[in-house]
């Protein structure tokens, strides 16, 4: 799993990026003090876990999940200092190295009890501000429309039915549960804000904007900009890559207990233009109504039978 | 959340007292298709005992398990494909791994289809139990052109992998050792626990901190915290329950937040599936057509299917009647001379208690007697099709026609059995998932015309309209069909308004019928009538004969017929006398009986039924007696089996109260139209 020494590495990265240093393999070996192609071999590591993006030459960059675990880690130093020079009076020049060994053994119920005795403390005693409990992108996170920042990429989940009508006919068809959604730089107070979904432009009122949930991509996942369909909307012999669902928590967890889980390909086998599917899911012939073949979103994979078409 | 099953019930003999040692308990697990019922039947035996959880309309099974000196008691869980509460079944299969903890669990998966099954072995992996996993179908998974190593897969779970072909017996043996293995310590046990990854395990710890500090027994933290994410609901309850609220809003803050962790959780266990199994399978013959696929072509398709559908079910009631109507004369005769028998033998006490005896209960048991026929092959039929595979694949090409009425395609099998007799078809709702599919299709399946409502349809429209007859029974027909269209949507909208029918459903391979199943599944289902329906079936009939002889003088004297002047108020708005209404009070021990009622209150010394009837009943008051007679209030097998299977007399009144107001409602609106348009006297 996640050694301490992988999490030094996420823990420095923070720090860079909160100096605001660019986070390169010179810097971070400095920060580290390593030589750079250990860093290099930690790099490709961290992304292997999915805590990082990183391609040689580039700017690593956070995952969700790998923001999650550095702020953790992050608030967890901090926190330790705080008590190491407050409540036992260790010296200053000797602090950060002690925390930095208490921090890798800090249970989350440790770190709760920490933070409740220290009081609410939100700084360590080198004045850089403790990061929040919690207060980290999440992996799974889901944010209103408007707080969708413009280097996120956004996947929609779910959109009012009265804003659907506001939307038109043309809108409520690009602005819908599994669209690919980016936020345009330079909003101005009191204007429509303007959105890219699905490769288009649209503008929205800022509370229409604030009822459309989206979920924050990782960064791995960001880059497909494709549209995604209904299930139902596959011909016979294609195939769709499963993004995910515009339903009921019951539908949803029913097909991820039956092999519908995001990523996994579905072959439409019988498809009659009405009534219920079969489709082919991990060799598994699995009938579905056509309401819920509508509720599943897929992303169409090209291949021999979909140019038959 | 505390067992809702203490120990004595779910101990078969019921004799275990305290000091004696535990049996070792093994759970049985799997999801449908997997061939479960072909493990359990064979190790166990006829020493099996089946009941119903506690509460539920889900089957409970336990049997013992006999040999090399032990005994084991073998609890066979319901077929579920995940551990998350989104059905009664999995509620059920998770409240005992986790309530009762059994000594050692059994999953059984299918070898056909190894990603698929496995889904519950990961999840099984997060409970404190010791696992084996039978890798049943091994014969089936060959024949697809799967080869799959159970060794490989068993040094990558690390739990015992025993193959099997549980329907021809190979493995049974194995299986039962290597459950001794684990229990005994001789096995060197080290599961391998579905990693989530870093972003996940962040996650997990992230809901463990707000979990309750203290001990949260019977439930492990770790699966507790799983559980929220995926969001369960029952877990969701408990925990609510246990925090207080400010707290649990902070946790249902956080759950909410990470409202799609469940796609990720599912995900990451199907990725580490994916990883056990790569090396353990090996598919020579990819691209092969299976016989699957080439039946499929025309079970499934979309103007064959329905044909081969219609097919099959008019065959099945072609050969139910064929067979049991034999065994139903037989026992119907030998019902007769049990009758005249006691008659001679209680000549001499008062005529009351020789009628009582031999019409009212004797006559009781007959219902139940003659009912048994036409179960056992309804049940063995409709086992027959689930076991071969057939009845997705008839689900299937049902679910547009059912999709009008609020239900889906499964729901077509029991409705349709209604054809034949309400009481199987009330039973066979069972293979429905879901309460409310459940619930609405037992409303709507005493609105069916079963047999014996045909044979009054049939005799009447033949006495009233002559040559025109067969018009009319078809139109009388329609018109009922058309009744439970529009109640089903009607239904479907009112007493379960917003809950669209999800129907997601496996098609399972096809394969050859596994007899003794099949048998041992319809000889439960028979007895479990008889001890469960028999007597109240036996109670209710005699007590409609007694209302119908007592206080004597024959039944215009009764209090049956008292009843039905009471109601000759209503039957005026039909153009129905007081006779008519008893003769449909009447049908209420057996539909049939409407006629044999009417026999003998109107027929006197001369002429027969057939040439009365015309004399006494207008052409628009026979048909809204039709109208009624074919809607009317269920008969007492039809209650009973709604009873059994809903567990409530609730569901049973709601049946009777809207069947009376519908049938009279239209009655009434039919003979009012009917006279308008001259068909009066």
């Amino acid at each position: 799993m996640i050694s301490p020494q992988m999490e030094e590495y996420m823990e420095a990265i923070v720090r860079l990026e909160e100096r605001g240093e660019p986070v390169t393999t010179t810097t971070l070996a400095q920060e580290c003090q390593v030589a750079a192609p250990t860093v290099t071999e930690m790099l490709r590591h961290l992304s292997e876990h999915g805590l990082i993006s990183y391609e040689p030459r580039r700017e690593p960059s956070l995952t969700p999940a790998g923001r999650a675990l550095a702020s953790t880690v992050l608030r967890r130093h901090r926190l330790w200092e705080r008590f190491l020079h407050d409540v036992l009076g260790l010296e200053w020049d000797k602090l950060h190295d002690h925390a930095c060994e208490l921090e890798h053994a800090t249970s989350p119920e440790l770190e709760r009890l920490l933070a409740r005795a220290l009081g609410d403390h939100t700084t360590c005693p080198h004045g850089s501000a403790i990061p929040p409990e919690g207060g980290y992108t999440a992996p799974t996170r889901l944010v209103p429309l408007t707080d969708l920042h413009p280097s996120w990429t956004g996947r929609i989940v779910s959109i009012h039915d009265e804003d659907r009508q506001f939307l038109g006919a043309e809108g409520a068809e690009a602005i819908a549960p599994g669209a690919i959604v980016r936020a345009e730089e330079g909003a101005q107070p009191g204007q429509p804000l303007a959105f890219i979904v699905g490769g288009r432009r649209q503008l929205l009122p800022e509370d229409v904007a604030s009822r459309i949930t989206a979920r924050v991509l990782p960064a791995e996942e960001a880059g497909e900009g494709d549209d995604a369909i209904p299930l139902s909307a596959l011909a016979p012999g294609e195939t769709g890559i499963i993004r995910g669902f515009s339903a009921g928590r019951g539908m949803v967890s029913r097909c991820l207990a039956l092999g519908f889980t995001p990523g996994t390909a579905v072959e439409m086998v019988q498809n009659a233009g009405r009534g219920p599917v079969i489709v082919l899911v991990r060799d598994t012939r699995v009938a579905l109504g056509r309401g819920e073949a509508q509720k599943v979103m897929v992303v169409r994979r090209g291949g021999t039978h979909a140019s038959a078409r | 959340m505390r067992p809702r099953a203490s120990e004595e019930q779910l101990t078969s003999a019921g004799a275990q007292r305290e000091d004696a040692p535990r049996p070792v308990t093994v759970a049985l697990v799997g999801s449908p298709n997997v061939g479960k019922s072909s493990v359990f039947n064979p190790l166990t035996g006829l020493s099996q005992h089946v009941g119903n959880w506690p509460g539920k309309t889900v089957e409970h099974k336990i049997g013992l398990w006999r040999g090399r000196g032990r005994t084991m008691r073998i609890v066979d869980l319901p077929g579920t494909y995940s551990l998350t509460a989104n059905s009664v079944e999995e509620q059920v299969t998770r409240d005992y791994l986790l309530q009762e903890r059994p000594d050692v669990v059994v999953v059984i998966v299918n070898a056909a289809n190894l990603e698929r099954t496995l889904y519950l072995v990961a999840e099984a992996l997060e409970l404190p139990l010791p696992i084996v996993v039978g890798l049943n179908m091994m014969d089936v998974a060959e024949r697809e052109g799967v080869h799959v190593e159970p060794a490989v897969l068993e040094a990558a779970l690390g739990v015992p992998v025993v193959p099997m072909v549980a329907s021809r017996g190979e493995g049974l043996e194995e299986l039962m050792t290597a459950v001794e293995g684990v229990l005994d310590g001789a096995y060197p046990y080290n599961p391998r626990h579905p990693e989530f990854g870093p972003d996940l395990e962040v996650l997990v710890a992230e809901i463990d901190r707000h979990l309750p500090p203290d001990d949260l027994e019977p439930y492990p933290r770790r699966w507790l915290a799983l559980k929220l994410l995926e969001g369960d609901r029952e877990v969701a309850d408990l925990l609510r329950a246990r925090l207080d609220s400010f707290r649990w809003a902070a946790l249902d803050a956080l759950l909410r937040q990470h409202e799609d962790a469940v796609l990720a959780i599912a995900s990451a266990r199907y990725e580490w599936i994916g990883r056990m199994v790569r090396a353990a399978i090996r598919r020579p013959k990819a691209g092969a057509i299976s016989l699957t696929e080439r039946l499929d072509r025309w079970a499934t398709h979309p103007y064959v299917g329905p044909a081969i559908l219609a097919a099959l079910m008019g065959s099945i009631f072609w050969l139910v009647y064929r067979l049991s109507q034999p065994l139903v004369d037989l026992l119907d005769g030998g019902v007769g001379l049990a009758a005249d028998l006691v008659r001679t033998q209680l000549a001499g006490a008062p005529a009351w208690v020789g009628g009582l005896v031999a019409d009212g209960i004797l006559g009781g048991v007959g219902t139940v007697l003659t009912l048994l026929p036409l179960l056992a092959f309804f049940f063995a039929a409709l086992a027959f099709l689930e076991d071969v595979g057939y009845l997705a694949r008839g689900a299937f090409v049902a679910d547009r026609l059912m999709h009008r009425m609020g239900l889906h395609g499964k729901s077509f099998l029991p409705l349709f059995l209604g054809f034949g007799c309400n009481v199987p078809a009330v039973l066979g709702t069972r293979i429905l998932e879901s309460r409310r599919d459940r619930l609405l299709t037992t409303l709507l399946i005493p609105l069916v015309p079963c047999a014996g409502r045909m044979a009054v349809l049939v005799f009447i429209t033949g006495a009233l309209f002559g040559d025109r007859g067969p018009l009319v029974t078809l139109g009388v027909l329609a018109f009922a069909l058309g009744t439970v269209g529009l109640v089903g949507a009607l239904l479907s909208r009112v007493l379960f308004p917003g809950e669209s029918p999800s129907f997601i459903m496996e098609l399972p391979l096809y394969h050859l019928p596994n007899w003794r199943t099949i048998l041992l599944h319809t000889w439960r289902r028979v007895l479990d009538f008889v001890v469960r329906a028999g007597t109240v079936i036996l109670l209710l009939s005699t007590a409609i004969w007694t209302l119908a002889a007592v206080p004597g003088n024959g039944i215009e004297q009764s209090y049956l017929a008292s009843l039905g002047r009471l109601l000759a108020p209503l039957g005026g708005l039909m153009g129905l006398d007081w006779r008519m209404m008893v003769a449909l009070l009447a049908s209420v021990v057996a539909k049939e009986q409407a006629l044999a009622t009417m026999a003998i209150l109107i027929v006197g010394t001369e002429g027969s039924l057939a040439t009365i009837l015309p004399q006494l009943l207008s052409p628009a008051a026979g048909l809204a007696f039709l109208i009624v007679q074919m809607l009317f209030i269920p008969c007492v097998g039809t209650i009973t089996a709604i009873v059994q299977e809903t567990r409530s007399w609730r569901w049973a009144a709601v049946s009777l109260a809207y069947q009376a107001g519908l049938s009279f409602g239209l009655g009434i609106i039919v003979y009012q139209a009917a006279r308008l348009l001259g068909l009066g006297v």
